[in-house]
């Protein structure tokens, strides 16, 4: 049996006298070709972009242990993509050297040469529908096409693990309903192991195929759905969204959100 | 016209170039106005002239030199005749005029040759009462001295220099280019000893805190001392040749655009280092293709804002120690004149400043194309 992909074993992470996540368990499965996607959903504060960070090697617990592939995570590596809200492209870089970035300071360990490399960020420009803005520098794109810069930079490396931290906050609601049918397609193409925190409910239920809602100081996941999500590939967000079975997970999930925040409204001793 | 003192309002374009343009004007005309020569009168000396005397003489002398001299009469009950007046430049008295009182006109004047030292009526004659003889000096004086600020036909003409009424050297003549050559081979010197050193620093100061701590004492320190004081410190460490202006410029320079590095590394938002990592960037690439890179454009408008600032401290340097350089120059001028030239030095100063300001515009522009604002 492998290791699952990612594990938390009693994960508790303090930042001086506050503590952002306390106890965390979990095990995701590693199914190659398979990868699950996850959406997380929690009040502010709750610590998941904590858990990311985690994930990503950026943050380390302060209690626990945090194992990617059976190894504990030391530091971040390119096996774990991670896209923020924050509009991330390099402005010194033209879209297709953003895409280029990571493989090109990879390349000894990637093993891949210039053609590949050239044919690789072309083909996720085309995948992300960036065409024809190869050469842009990143302050004549709109928020969205930002967005899809950074998705295609963080596939190029072809990750195992997809951490997405919000990345869809920042845009107007068309832009994110469109970038939302991006991110399932691709999912679908590649099958990474995906993490996406969201504030949106419709959202992580579109998105997921399983969804975490997290509850607040110190943060915990306290709901894990996995039944009666729909599927959603191929379906563009408008049409899903009106879909009786898409109408009651989500109204499912609100309450389970609803529960989750009462919850961590009451004040617990946090020694 | 609500836009005048709105704040924040916006102004319109013909608003913005007339009040740019209306202070240089005023300051112009301030300058013309106060420095243009005047018309003034002086009395030289009087005498008064008492009844029944029948004869006097006077006699004045003129310690200036005035542009013109006037011989004026203010005769009261006297009855004059015509007066013989001698004048003097110098030798013995030798031109003549005649000062005649006809019709019995009670005030009377004759304008005189100018350079004349004396002035001397013997034993004319007169009748009736009492009166007064005056004798005044009009000179063309503008109300700020000349030696304190020249007027801008005098720095205009101190260009080409002068032989007459007296020799001064024009800009030219002092081999302006040599010495603008050597001001700007110290900024330039300074300069890049400079950046050699402090670039590096600032960069890594910002990118790791280890460094920070290390120079940040020091750094937040150098930021007080005041740097003219350094001068005649850098006289005692390294003579006063060329050495000694080059290293005060590069140190004045570096503690100028040290802190301005830090925090241009600094202003590089943290997700690009986190987006960065997690692609698996390691920390020498974290430097040289994330920090560095994206904190460019400011490191570079540091460089020119310093390099503007340089030309000031060379100025300071060149006047203490003076050899060579523009400002020898201004302190040639200063002990032995011409004074105008200052003012025409600042200005060249000035503009060589401006003219290298837009080249490191430009070139910024031309390195970092993507900085460019998409409207």
């Amino acid at each position: 049996m492998t290791a699952p992909i990612v594990e938390f074993k009693h994960v508790t992470m303090r930042f001086g006298a506050f503590t952002a996540v306390t106890d965390i368990n979990f095990a995701i499965d590693d199914t190659p070709g398979a990868g699950e996607f996850i959406t997380i959903v929690g009040p502010s504060g709750c610590g998941k972009s904590t858990i990311l960070n985690m994930i990503a090697g950026l943050l380390f617990p302060s209690e626990g242990a945090v194992l990617v592939a059976g190894q504990p995570v030391a530091s971040p590596g390119r096996d774990r993509g991670m896209i923020f809200q924050q509009y991330s492209s390099f402005p010194h870089l033209t879209v297709f050297d953003n895409v280029m970035f990571g493989m090109r300071i990879n390349r000894g360990e990637l093993g891949l040469d210039k053609p590949a490399m050239v044919d690789r960020a072309n083909e996720l420009i085309r995948h992300v529908g960036l065409v024809g803005h190869e050469h842009k520098y990143p302050h004549q794109l709109s928020g969205g096409q930002q967005q899809r810069v950074a998705i295609a930079r963080t596939l190029a490396l072809e990750p195992r693990i997809l951490l997405m931290d919000e990345p869809f906050s920042a845009l107007d609601e068309p832009t994110r309903l469109e970038m939302q049918e991006l991110v399932v397609g691709l999912w679908h193409r590649i099958h990474p192991t995906i993490f996406c925190i969201t504030h949106s409910i419709t959202e992580a239920v579109y998105l997921g195929e399983r969804i975490w809602v997290m509850t607040g100081a110190p943060g915990q996941i306290a709901y894990d759905i996995r039944e009666n999500i729909p599927p959603s590939v191929g379906i563009p967000p408008l049409v899903a969204q009106e879909r009786p079975d898409f109408k009651k997970a989500v109204q499912t999930v609100t309450e389970v959100f609803r529960k989750a925040t009462e919850t961590s409204v009451a004040p617990r001793p946090s020694n | 016209m609500k836009w005048l003192m709105e704040v924040r309002g916006r102004i319109p374009l013909w608003a913005t170039f007339v009040f740019g343009v209306l202070p240089i004007l005023i300051a112009l005309a301030w300058w013309w106005e106060n420095t243009r020569p005047k018309p003034v009168w002086r009395a030289l000396g009087s005498r008064a002239l008492e009844r029944a005397a029948d004869k006097a003489t006077i006699d004045f002398e003129v310690e200036e030199p005035f542009d013109t001299l006037r011989f004026e009469l203010d005769a009261g009950d006297l009855e004059l005749s015509n007066i013989q007046l001698s004048f003097n430049r110098g030798q013995p008295f030798t031109s003549e005029a005649r000062l005649s009182f006809k019709d019995g006109a009670r005030r009377h004047a004759i304008d005189l040759p100018p350079d004349i030292r004396r002035v001397r009526a013997v034993d004319f004659s007169y009748k009736g009462g009492g009166g007064t003889l005056t004798v005044h000096g009009l000179s063309m004086t503008p109300d700020i001295s000349p030696t304190v600020l020249p007027s801008p036909g005098e720095v205009l003409v101190s260009i080409r220099g002068t032989e007459k009424p007296r020799r001064v050297e024009g800009l030219f003549q002092r081999e302006l280019g040599a010495n603008t050559w050597a001001s700007a081979k110290r900024v330039g010197k300074g300069f890049l000893m400079a950046v050699a050193i402090v670039l590096p620093l600032g960069i890594l100061m910002g990118a790791f805190n280890s460094v920070r701590a290390c120079f940040n004492p020091i750094v937040t320190a150098s930021g007080y001392v005041p740097i003219v004081a350094l001068v005649p410190l850098t006289m005692s460490w390294w003579g006063i040749d060329e050495g000694q202006k080059v290293n005060f410029l590069a140190l004045a320079f570096s503690i100028y655009i040290l802190p301005l590095v830090v925090k241009a590394i600094d202003g590089v938002p943290d997700v690009y280092l986190r987006t960065a990592r997690t692609l698996g960037a390691s920390r020498v690439q974290l430097v040289t293709r994330v920090l560095f890179p994206i904190a460019a454009p400011d490191i570079w408008h540091a460089l020119r804002l310093a390099f503007g600032v340089g030309w000031t401290y060379l100025v300071l340097v060149e006047l203490l120690v003076i050899e060579q350089g523009l400002g020898a120059m201004i302190g040639i001028s200063q002990r032995r004149g011409p004074k105008e030239h200052i003012y025409l030095i600042l200005i060249l100063i000035t503009v060589i400043a401006f003219v290298v300001d837009l080249v490191w515009e430009q070139v910024g522009r031309l390195l970092f194309r993507y900085k460019r604002a998409t409207a």
